[in-house]
């Protein structure tokens, strides 16, 4: 009878813990504050249980009053967990779902719905409740993993305790019993106390340790644990500054020491007494104790803390949870410098490739912007200036009635001239022979012009070739050009040989002259090389090869094959 | 009546050169813009003379030209433009074509030409025989090697390294004369090049 109340008090307790583990949690109650209004669900209970002691009949009202009682309660319950796992999703909440309501849903199936359904039940309500006891069961475990780390700690150390006392309680006792006389019983008693006296007065020292210098009891195990924490906390640096930091935070706060420095050295400042160290073992020199922690072909890294106003020396186990822990960072910096390397190396081709692009395109771009603003000054200093000049002369004669023919017969001269040097800049920008007689007279002609102008000597062996790519033509046309162009411009040569023959399937260009020549480098930069940069540019671009052989006061050889047949990629790069 | 075809892909040189034969008495003259349009033409009736702009789009004046002389083998074309005669010699040597024109010719010069090729004259600048005897090498003038006062200045400003445009400066000329001159002086002294002219009039004691 009195189980069905504790029943009742195990559920509104299972509410108080709740409420305790919510508010530990930091979530929102999502109940009434105050819940006491509970307990006369139990003062109810037991009422009618009271009430069946004299009347044995109410014992059916009585059953359904407490199943309903315990619905109440194990749905407040439910709700809380369900809203409270819902609003933050908390695994250990679905887990404390799970020990609260699997006994409940016992107690429904084997108790309340074969009451309702039968009248009778599978069983008695205490043995249906028994689930509902594993509730703490399942609590405590619970609280208790948490803390299953720290209890290992306190066994341990109650273990290291108890033996110091107990054999220097039996070492003290043994003493006594040699000088004095006692019954058995009072050596006995003496032992005990001596052992308590100890145990006390070790519990003490370590409290009062703890508070004033901040020690606390270790054991070997534990300074592995320690390690395996402090590595997995450095091992979350992100970069070598980060990893420092972190590693003088751990060496601090573990060895309780203030004075910890991470020292580069490179060859120039190094102190002989640095030569010594070696990875993964400790060096004291004179207070100081000295490791390295990692050298690369430049510098060493070297960790120094000092253990003056300490304690003297450093136990054997801190000595080795240090240096094992130097080792941990020694590889933690070898693998940061492979993934900065790697980093470094996949930005340098990321930016070289940008770098290429945009270089190609400022060139591209400042060449063709050099070429307008060098016709648009040339046009405006002849072409222009000669048609002014003709239009105002034609202007000054309207009003003179009579035109001698000569004086028509000078503006038809100029206006002569300058249609001769426009058509000399048409030609120029663009070839009319090439799409109306092939590449053969273009080139004819363009080496005619050159020996009207150039004070070479022009030797050419031009082939006649039959491509029928118009580009292609165009680039071969180009190339001469851009040749000539150049010979006349810097090479000051006396002789120029241009040869131009086609071999299985490849254009061959060979030019050589006897002027200055010029470093290969300077045909790279110099803007004056600018176009011969464009022609290898788009000798390139139809996959062939562009080769300068130059020394200063050496003359200079251009190799250049073009195959035919290959395809070009980019349509536009002409055009553009 | 003589029957003349213009054809032309700029409408202004075209209307310009109808204007200028319009008023022929003799010549009656159609119009064409492009190839299609001349042998749309073509086949609606004869024309005796074709004057053909070269440099014209997509078909150009000397493809047109044989298309022409497929079609119809008496028809005399002359072609005309506004580039260089020079570059389009051979064409008359090998018959592709009966006349060529520049754009400035005047009036009289057209219609002389196109008479001209309608008698199986060829009526050609002068120069053509420097052509003819660059491209066969055995020059008949070959020992008429006198330079003008005028040639020999400028041939010893080339040797003295000026440029074409230095030389038009230093002789009050413009740099199409000094060009002109130039290739006078390379059929003189039976060369090609500046370099070549230079070496040739030192070794005739021309210059220093």
């Amino acid at each position: 009878m009195m189980n069905g109340i504790f029943s009742l008090l195990t559920c509104i307790t299972a509410i108080y813990y709740l409420k305790a583990y919510f508010s530990k949690e930091k979530m929102a109650w999502p109940y009434f504050k105050n819940h006491h209004h509970l307990y006369i669900l139990v003062v109810v209970m037991m009422i009618c249980d009271s009430i069946v002691m004299f009347n044995r009949s109410f014992i059916h009202i009585r059953y359904i009053i407490f199943a309903s009682f315990i619905c109440i309660l194990g749905s407040i319950i439910l709700y809380l967990l369900i809203k409270g796992y819902f609003t933050y999703r908390l695994k250990k909440l679905k887990f404390l779902l799970y020990i609260i309501l699997s006994p409940i849903l016992l107690f429904i199936t084997l108790y309340i719905v074969p009451f309702l359904f039968l009248k009778r039940h599978l069983a008695t309500d205490d043995i249906a409740m028994m689930g509902i006891l594993f509730i703490p069961f399942g609590l405590t475990f619970m609280a208790l993993t948490d803390r299953l780390e720290n209890l290992n700690y306190y066994i341990n150390r109650l273990r290291y305790y108890s033996m110091f006392s107990f054999i220097s309680a039996v070492i003290f006792t043994t003493a006594i019993f040699l000088v004095s006389e006692g019954t058995m019983q009072n050596y006995m008693q003496v032992c005990l106390l001596l052992f308590f006296c100890q145990l006390l007065f070790l519990y003490c020292k370590e409290m009062i340790d703890f508070k004033e210098r901040k020690v606390i009891f270790t054991t070997k195990k534990n300074y592995i644990h320690q390690l395996y924490g402090s590595v997995n906390r450095i091992g979350l640096a992100s970069n070598r500054t980060d990893l420092f930091h972190r590693l003088k935070y751990e060496l601090s706060l573990k060895l309780t020491i203030q004075d910890v420095e991470i020292m580069v050295v490179n060859d120039e400042n190094s102190h002989k007494q640095f030569n010594h160290l070696s990875l993964g073992e400790m060096k004291k020199i004179k207070s100081d104790y000295f490791t390295l922690l990692n050298k690369n072909s430049i510098e060493k890294y070297i960790l120094r803390f000092s253990t003056k106003n300490k304690r003297l020396n450093l136990t054997k186990e801190e000595l080795l949870w240090v240096e094992l822990l130097t080792l941990y960072v020694n590889n933690f910096i070898e693998n940061m410098r492979i993934i900065e390397e790697l980093l470094s190396e996949i930005e340098s081709l990321k930016n070289a490739q940008s770098y290429r692009g945009t270089w190609i395109d400022k060139l591209l771009w400042s060449m063709f912007e050099k070429e307008k603003k060098q016709l648009a000054q040339e046009l405006h200093d002849t072409v222009l200036q000669e048609q002014l000049h003709l239009v105002r002369e034609i202007g000054s004669q309207i009003n003179d009635s009579a035109i001698s023919i000569q004086q028509i017969e000078r503006i038809r001269e100029q206006l002569l001239d300058a249609s001769h040097e426009l058509r000399a800049y048409c030609e120029n920008l663009n070839p009319p022979l090439l799409t109306t007689r092939g590449l053969d007279v273009a080139l004819d002609k363009l080496i005619k012009k050159i020996k009207m102008r150039a004070n070479f000597m022009l030797i050419t062996e031009i082939e006649r070739l039959l491509i029928e790519d118009e580009v292609l033509n165009l680039v071969i046309y180009r190339l001469m050009q851009e040749l000539f162009n150049n010979a006349i411009k810097h090479s000051d040569a006396t002789s120029v040989t241009i040869k131009l023959y086609q071999e299985d399937s490849i254009v061959q260009l060979l030019y050589e002259d006897n002027g200055i020549g010029c470093k290969d480098v300077q045909v790279h930069q110099t803007s004056n090389s600018m176009g011969l940069r464009g022609m290898m540019e788009r000798v390139h671009a139809f996959n062939g090869t562009f080769t300068i052989l130059s020394e200063i006061n050496k003359g200079m050889k251009i190799h250049v094959k073009i195959p035919l047949g290959e395809g070009f990629n980019d349509t536009n790069f002409i055009s553009r | 009546m003589i029957q003349i075809l213009l054809v032309d892909d700029h409408p202004v040189v075209l209307e310009g050169t109808k204007a200028l034969l319009q008023n022929v008495e003799d010549f009656e003259i159609g119009v064409a813009y492009d190839s299609t349009n001349a042998l749309q033409l073509m086949n609606e009736r004869n024309f005796d003379v074709f004057l053909v702009d070269i440099n014209m789009q997509p078909v150009n004046g000397i493809e047109l030209a044989k298309m022409i002389k497929n079609l119809c083998p008496n028809a005399r074309i002359i072609l005309y433009t506004g580039y260089d005669l020079q570059d389009y010699y051979d064409l008359i040597l090998s018959k592709e074509i009966d006349g060529l024109l520049t754009k400035a010719v005047m009036k009289d010069q057209v219609i002389h030409t196109i008479r001209g090729v309608l008698r199986d004259d060829l009526v050609i600048s002068n120069d053509f025989v420097d052509y003819i005897n660059q491209k066969f090498k055995h020059s008949t003038i070959n020992s008429q090697t006198a330079l003008t006062e005028k040639e020999l200045a400028i041939i010893e400003l080339v040797a003295k390294g000026y440029t074409n445009k230095a030389i038009a400066i230093e002789q009050s000329l413009t740099q199409r004369t000094v060009e002109n001159y130039l290739t006078k002086i390379f059929a003189r002294l039976n060369v090609e090049s500046r370099a070549e002219a230079v070496a040739m009039a030192k070794d005739k004691g021309l210059i220093e």
